[in-house]
């Protein structure tokens, strides 16, 4: 596939030409810097992809005008920037990120010297075509809350369990602040760490040279007997003697972050899924038949990704999925309650119902403006909801 | 749309073209973890391990700190005074300043509507009391008292004259009421102390040192005499040189005359009933011992 890097010297070195056919072929070729392109004489252009990044204005309206004017709607896809970093399997990947900024110049720009290795590129998602964008859908839910005046909603699709292919039943508003907040990897890292750790108790434990049976009597004499001085048989320095500095009993590494700190967790790893493209809203959770294997059916066919995580509002899930899920490893249900940053993180897709996304607003927007509290909040208050 | 934008905003843009975010995925921000130094590692490091050559120092047998080698030292040259003799047993009274009122009312976090309390203040997290560090209450200090403007019911624990002064010009009125440790507990966080089960105390009254505080029209005291009280208004008006405005005839004449009884600790609520907050429900005492004893 040719990438095409720099314009004006694949046009000076090369002259086209209509064959009788009326396909385009490499009539001559100029020696140089054509030379590594492979290209010969006689070789037939089937197609060409056009980077607009690098073309000025008018050369692009030039370009468009043409395809335009030519018919040439069937045969032509037009490419997103959303599409491309998806297909940047196809392209040639590994020096894409020259091409598609300097520093900083475009919205989506991409630092240039960022090496993405081709194999983090998930090919499957890539085949998976884009909604359509202009199709009038219903608004399912607006948001409950009320929304600071300098933010607006974020949306996505509300698609459906029910049958196999995907049919969008409508888009839902979501919070800025649950779902669109700024991105801070260093806060997912903590709170990470904080689930690992603050169950964890060692158990790791030795012996210390008092503890270790035996070791009271002086072995031998202090002197004459032409050996090494010593006062017990379990000091550190002999074979079955205590440990000095081990593990000293059941240790605990309990510690609690902040919970505005543990709430601004949750709501990153939600705004990375959705940012990323891993979330996805479902109405219920009503499937037709309690085998997995229509799940994994339906999640290869969506090309959702390998691993997913369903959260549903309530204590009571439909039967049908607790049924389908139990077998399976990488497909997992659980109320909205018990979302947590870990399992958001080990599994590629987040899929929640439409409760699911109202108690999470709900629960995540609090804290925002609570004060600080005077007792537990298990306690009643009376001022705070 | 150039101003409605959210606050992830590029950040959210670039992470479309990112790798997904995983456990993999996840760093420290650089420089927030520092490795820890172990002692006697490493080429430099290792050897003696930071301990010096010989003598005392290498081997840990160091003197005491505060230990000059036998000259007599500075702490046991220095002779005794009592500066902080008892400092952990003395009452403490967390300042409240009038700036810091003002600024409370004018956020809706304090009710001028309604007498301010301590109970009042507390809810509306304005101050912060801890009866079991010798906590006595608040006092009101009269910083700010040029730009107060607000016509409050106020009881505190003790204030400042010029506090008082600021407070009455605006046609408010200042009483300074005594409370106990116990009873200050259960009017900082009456929630938990209910959910005890307990019936509300009686306010003691104060100790042989406080009383004169009092029972001193000029502080306004809780136990002092109302007419006395009424004299020391108007002096201190004309102390400040502002003229006491009439509160008889004000619209809240009620509210602001609202006044605890001095072995009362909550607004309506009598000591020795017990407050059912699962049923809502207030459960008074029928004894007659318990009568005696809660009203006396």
């Amino acid at each position: 596939m040719l990438g095409v890097r720099s314009g004006r010297r694949l046009s000076e070195g090369l002259l086209l030409e209509e064959s009788e056919k009326g396909r385009l072929v490499v009539s001559s070729v100029v020696d140089g810097s054509l030379a590594n392109q492979g290209l010969k004489e006689g070789d037939e252009i089937v197609g060409a992809t056009i980077n607009f990044d690098q073309l000025s204005k008018d050369d692009v309206l030039k370009i468009l005008k043409l395809m335009d004017d030519n018919g040439f709607d069937e045969k032509v896809q037009v490419l997103t920037k959303n599409n491309l970093s998806k297909s940047m399997g196809t392209l040639d990947s590994i020096k894409a990120p020259e091409e598609l900024a300097s520093s900083f110049s475009g919205e989506n720009a991409l630092p240039s010297n960022l090496r993405i290795p081709s194999n983090l590129v998930d090919r499957a998602r890539a085949k998976r075509p884009p909604p359509p964008s202009d199709s009038s859908l219903p608004v399912l839910r607006r948001c409950d809350a009320a929304i600071p005046v300098h933010l607006s909603p974020v949306q996505t699709w509300v698609e459906t369990l029910e049958r196999r292919d995907s049919k969008l039943l409508g888009l839902v508003d979501l919070h800025p602040d649950v779902f669109a907040v700024p991105t801070r990897i260093d806060i997912l890292h903590e709170v990470e760490l904080w689930q690992r750790n603050f169950k964890r108790i060692s158990r790791a434990h030795t012996k210390v040279r008092s503890e270790v049976s035996g070791g009271g009597r002086k072995p031998w004499r202090q002197k004459g007997s032409g050996k090494a001085r010593h006062g017990s048989i379990r000091s550190p320095i002999w074979r079955g003697g205590g440990v000095s500095h081990g593990p000293r009993g059941p240790t605990s590494f309990y510690y609690m972050l902040p919970m505005k700190v543990r709430v601004q967790g949750l709501k990153i790893a939600l705004s990375s899924k959705l940012a990323q493209d891993y979330l996805h809203v479902v109405d219920t959770l009503n499937i037709p038949t309690p085998d997995p294997q229509y799940l994994m059916d339906l999640i290869r066919y969506r090309h959702w990704g390998e691993s997913v995580l369903i959260v549903d509002a309530g204590e009571e899930l439909p039967e049908n999925i607790l049924q389908a899920t139990e077998s399976l490893k990488t497909v997992n249900v659980i109320p909205a309650i018990g979302l947590n940053v870990h399992s958001m993180l080990k599994h590629e897709v987040l899929v929640l119902t439409l409760e699911a996304v109202k108690f999470l607003e709900n629960k995540l927007l609090w804290h925002n403006e609570r004060f600080t509290p005077l007792y537990p909040f298990k306690l009643p208050y009376t001022d705070l909801p | 749309m150039s101003f409605t934008k959210n606050t992830g905003g590029k950040a959210l843009d670039l992470l479309q073209n990112l790798p997904r975010i995983t456990l993999a995925n996840l760093r420290p921000e650089p420089g927030t973890k520092k490795a820890e130094k172990k002692r006697g590692r490493g080429q430099h490091g290792g050897n003696r391990s930071g301990r010096g050559h010989k003598g005392e120092r290498q081997r840990g047998n160091r003197p005491r700190l505060g230990f000059e080698g036998g000259q007599t030292p500075f702490y046991l040259a220095i002779p005794k005074y009592g500066y902080n003799e008892g400092h952990s047993r003395r009452a403490q009274y967390q300042p409240l300043t009038l700036n810091r009122l003002q600024y409370l009312i004018d956020l809706g976090r304090i009710d001028p509507t309604q007498p301010i309390d301590l109970t009042q203040l507390v809810n509306g997290r304005g101050v912060t009391i801890q009866p079991q560090k010798r906590d006595y209450g608040v006092q009101l200090v009269g910083e700010g008292a040029g730009i107060f403007a607000a016509k409050v019911n106020i009881e505190v624990q003790m204030a400042s004259e010029e506090a008082i002064a600021a407070i009455e010009r605006n046609g408010g009125i200042v009483t300074t009421g005594f409370y106990d440790p116990r009873s200050l507990a259960v009017l900082c966080k009456p929630v938990p102390y209910f959910l005890s089960g307990q019936p509300i105390p009686k306010r003691m009254l104060p100790g042989e040192d406080m009383v004169p505080y009092y029972t001193d029209a000029a502080n306004r005291g809780y136990l002092a005499d109302p007419e006395k009280i009424q004299k020391a208004r108007i002096a201190l008006a004309q102390k400040y040189g502002y003229i006491l405005p009439d509160i008889s005839k004000d619209e809240l004449f009620h509210m602001l005359f609202m006044r605890k009884d001095p072995r009362q600790i909550f607004f309506g609520l009598s000591p020795g009933w017990v407050v059912n907050m699962a049923e809502k429900k207030i459960l008074k005492p029928t004894d007659d011992k318990l009568l005696q004893y809660y009203n006396s």
